[in-house]
């Protein structure tokens, strides 16, 4: 357990890796998308199993976190991890922290219902559509509550953002006639 | 590699649609029986008296079930079941096999049912254990609702 902590301590965050990025290494919710792009492909370029002989661990490391933190949903569960030490993953701990709104429950089903009716491209791509909007504001609203400090709400928020997320995946994966399922 | 090619188990033909055989998890076969072909899926009329609705989520993963039970008012016997599952095929799974499970059982008996027998009989994997959770959670959600229906006064 203090291995664990002294660990825990001195290891850098996936922010520490990109310096130029992150000149702060804090957590952040606003990310230069086309900068963090930039500075993670130079790294790579350093780091490539091909060019470096050791660089196969750091060039895996250096993956995770970029994909960690260029995707809002798993930005958002690493921030609420590093600052609030909460693992939203975690099947057990969210369901601690968080009880899900039944309204918001009833609408992901009666979506997904709609949705699994429809035997036509466009109108899934409509459903998929206003989709992306409801993604796209809860992001905007995370930004504020992570300026204003308000982790109760990211937290809300990020699991709301689940939610979404899935059904973004299963409209992505829609092929007619094809029955559904979530994979994880 | 060899081995594994010789070995006369990995020619198996896999159970179930191309669409189980292209996930990425193997199912065990209960639940691909379960997920091809799940019992009891719709909806009734939740505003209904008899009707008893739960509708849970787990946030880490984001499936969500909505179980509904119909309950004869004097016996107290579950006479219909029907459910709604957004989710993987252990999720799917799950709340079909409680859906079968509870049909004919007094909310007594039901309210008692442990997440391990649904995981015990579908073979669920631990880093599935949460989707039998799920169905448990689901159907205390509905009997919980059925009640408060009937008996509003008792339980707030």
């Amino acid at each position: 357990m203090l291995r664990y902590l002294i660990q825990r301590r001195f290891t850098s965050t996936f922010y520490e890796l990109f310096p130029k990025t992150f000149p702060q290494k804090l957590p952040i919710w606003t990310i230069d998308q086309s900068k963090l792009r930039k500075e993670y492909r130079q790294l790579q370029a350093q780091h490539h199993p091909d060019m470096a002989q050791q660089g196969s661990e750091q060039s895996s490391t250096l993956n995770q976190a970029y994909h960690t933190l260029k995707d809002p949903l798993r930005r958002s569960q690493y921030m609420l991890m590093l600052l609030r030490n909460i693992d939203l993953t975690q099947e057990q701990t969210s369901n601690n922290v968080t009880t899900s709104d039944p309204q918001l429950l009833l609408k992901v089903l009666d979506i997904h219902d709609e949705f699994s009716q429809m035997d036509n491209e466009d109108d899934v791509k409509n459903l998929a559509k206003e989709n992306k909007q409801r993604i796209q504001d809860i992001e905007a609203h995370l930004e504020q509550c992570y300026n204003d400090k308000d982790y109760a709400a990211a937290i809300k928020l990020t699991v709301e953002l689940k939610y979404w997320y899935n059904l973004a995946k299963a409209f992505k994966d829609w092929v007619p006639g094809k029955p559904l399922e979530l994979n994880h | 590699m060899f081995a594994r090619l010789a070995n006369p188990a990995h020619y198996k033909p896999l159970t179930g649609s191309s669409i189980i055989r292209a996930t990425k998890r193997l199912y065990h076969p209960k639940v691909i029986d379960h997920y091809t072909n799940p019992r009891n899926v719709g909806s009734m009329d939740k505003s209904l008296a008899n009707v008893g609705t739960g509708i849970v989520g787990a946030p880490a993963c984001g499936d969500v079930i909505k179980l509904q039970i119909q309950v004869n008012d004097k016996s107290g016997i579950i006479e219909n079941v029907k459910f709604k599952t957004f989710g993987c095929g252990s999720a799917i799974a799950s709340s079909s096999y409680m859906t079968e499970l509870v049909r004919g059982m007094s909310l007594d008996e039901a309210i008692k049912i442990k997440n391990t027998e649904i995981a015990k009989e579908l073979s669920l994997p631990p880093v599935k254990l949460h989707c039998s959770m799920l169905a448990e959670d689901a159907i205390k959600a509905a009997i919980k609702d059925y009640k408060t229906k009937r008996n509003p006064s008792v339980l707030r």
